[in-house]
């Protein structure tokens, strides 16, 4: 077995070591049929890297959770292969393939049971086997990142919407995975809550772990993801900067999506000279003023 | 739970297969008799297949009744020592008669889990809902227990999607020893009540902002049922198939031994 992405000591891989650069996950082939007979995936090829930052986006059905449940052994290929941190995902245990990826499900009310927050936090770690000290240490760290420090002994289960979520979120963070996927991370979270969170996800990201963002909403694919992929029908149909794919009118057709306002303003403004921007305000705004000839 | 369908149980009124589905547990709980009971299990489960159940439905229903279907014929002998003894062991005592009576039993249990089934898949829940409004329970009452039934897959995929969350977080629920794996089951249990109840509460919030509840108007139904000449013939047909059996019970004591015919 290759050795392992993530250090038995729980710290993260260093910026710019070599583990960098070794697929984190290879996928090859990919075919997931359901016993009711239902092909939720088809062909699908994909490799991540440690420190990626890749969002998955296309309509309800497409096959986004599907795969993302590939990621850590929920589910299993029924054609293909998945291979994670050196590990075939066919021959290990969804336990074993959880000291590598963290699975953040869409309903936080689905895995918070614990009395306290403090303990919610601490039991991914401890059914790893991580020394108390250091479950202590990171859960102190993740209840300061994520505003929950005044909630520590309060039971999760009558937090509010937006706290059970950042809870939820905290609590895998705690088990430092590898891989962090987040499945619709963002409902039930205000504004500010919402800029917590992806700030906090963002700094685990940029400490060389890879994050797998699914969500319907193009705004934070655009603001925080650094590849996209579209999936339709159980394919990836386009993969890319977050701008491209999302600027891809015809890939997002075919996903039966619309692309986000921005990318629909430079379609229409480009037969009058406006060239492709990066799709943020700022960026547009820039690129239209240019094209008027007026202040850079 | 519903499948729909244009068999002869999917149409007939929803009063007759509830007042079938009661008589017919009577005349199984009449009877002790293991030929007489595996008769009845086979004779469901071969209604259900001529009504268009699939067979991948039947066979989930079965995994759920597996556990009670085998206890109970394994349990049987250590309380029930009558009739001929067929093995010895320690002070264990294996007879013919307890033998019969646990499978007797166990196809009983079966059986009135497919005769459930029986209603349950081939009723649409409003043709339900307005049939126990017929038979007299009040609305607010028949609509409780037509959403308690529609909630069990939906319970059932809570279950599933709160063990997959506790495994996703390196929970093994499947090593261990019996204790261990029960115990493993405390976070799935506590994650999927808390969850359950709220979807219940959440449920009857949406239900009182519909107007439910309302006793001040008259309430009209959308849909409606409607007891045809067929659904007499075979209340007829079976209301007299059931009273024979439960005369030949009742006056001839036949069945009412596990293995001898009385």
């Amino acid at each position: 077995m290759p050795p392992l992405l993530n250090p038995p000591d729980g710290s993260a891989p260093q910026a710019g070591s070599p583990q960098e650069t070794r697929p984190l996950v290879e996928i090859t082939g990919l075919g997931h049929s359901f016993p009711d007979g239902w092909d939720a995936l088809d062909g699908v090829n994909l490799t991540i890297a440690a420190g990626e930052y890749i969002s998955l986006i296309g309509p309800n059905g497409s096959g986004k959770t599907t795969l993302a449940k590939h990621l850590n052994g929920l589910l299993k290929p029924t054609v293909g292969r998945v291979v994670v941190a050196g590990m075939d995902t066919l021959h290990v245990s969804v336990a074993e393939l959880a000291r590598h990826v963290g699975y953040v499900f869409q309903n936080p009310d689905h895995q918070i049971f614990s009395p306290s927050v403090r303990e919610e936090l601490s039991f991914g770690p401890r059914v790893q086997g991580v020394p108390p000290a250091e479950v202590e240490r990171r859960v102190e760290e993740e209840m300061a990142a994520l505003g929950l420090s005044a909630l520590a002994e309060r039971p999760p289960a009558i937090l509010s919407p937006g706290l059970r979520r950042r809870v939820a979120i905290a609590s895998v963070l705690t088990t430092r995975p590898d891989l962090l996927i987040l499945d619709e991370p963002n409902a039930g979270l205000d504004a500010q809550e919402q800029e917590d969170v992806f700030r906090r996800v963002a700094a685990y990201n940029a400490a060389g772990h890879a994050v797998v963002l699914i969500s319907h909403d193009m705004r934070l694919v655009l603001r925080w993801s650094t590849r996209c992929l579209l999936l339709s029908e159980g394919r990836i149909i386009a993969d890319g900067k977050p701008d491209a794919v999302l600027s891809d009118a015809s890939a997002l057709e075919r996903a039966g999506m619309r692309p986000p306002v921005l990318a629909r303003l430079i379609q229409a403004l480009a037969p009058y000279g406006m060239p492709a921007a990066e799709l943020t305000a700022s960026a547009v705004g820039q690129a239209y003023l240019n094209l008027l000839g007026g202040p850079q | 739970m519903y499948e729909p369908g244009r068999s002869w149980l999917h149409r007939a009124d929803p009063r007759l297969k509830l007042a079938l589905a009661v008589s017919i547990a009577v005349v199984l709980l009449s009877y002790n008799n293991v030929v007489f009971m595996l008769l009845a299990l086979a004779l469901t489960v071969g209604t259900l297949r001529l009504a268009g159940i699939s067979g991948q439905r039947l066979k989930a229903i079965w995994t759920i009744l597996l556990p009670v279907a085998v206890l109970i014929p394994v349990l049987w002998p250590v309380f029930y020592h009558s009739g001929p003894v067929l093995l010895t062991w320690w002070k264990l005592k294996l007879t013919a008669w307890a033998v019969a009576q646990g499978i007797a039993a166990s196809a009983r249990v079966v059986t009135l889990g497919f005769l459930s089934a029986a209603v349950l898949l081939t009723t649409d829940m409003r043709a339900l809902l307005r049939g126990l409004v017929h038979l007299g329970l009040p609305y607010q009452g028949a609509l409780t227990v037509t959403i308690s039934i529609s909630y069990i897959p939906r319970i059932q995929r809570t279950f599933e999607q709160v063990t997959e969350a506790q495994m996703a977080r390196g929970f093994d629920l499947s090593s261990g020893g019996f204790l261990g794996r029960a115990r493993a089951r405390i976070p799935v249990l506590v994650a999927a009540l808390v969850s359950t109840f709220r979807s219940a509460e959440t449920l009857s919030r949406a239900l009182e902002c519909r107007g439910f509840g309302r006793t001040d108007a008259r309430r009209t139904s959308l849909y409606e049922i409607h007891w045809r000449p067929t659904d007499t013939r075979i209340a007829v047909a079976c209301g007299l198939v059931i009273v024979v059996l439960l005369s030949i019970r009742f006056a001839t004591g036949f069945g009412a031994h596990p293995l001898l015919p009385r």
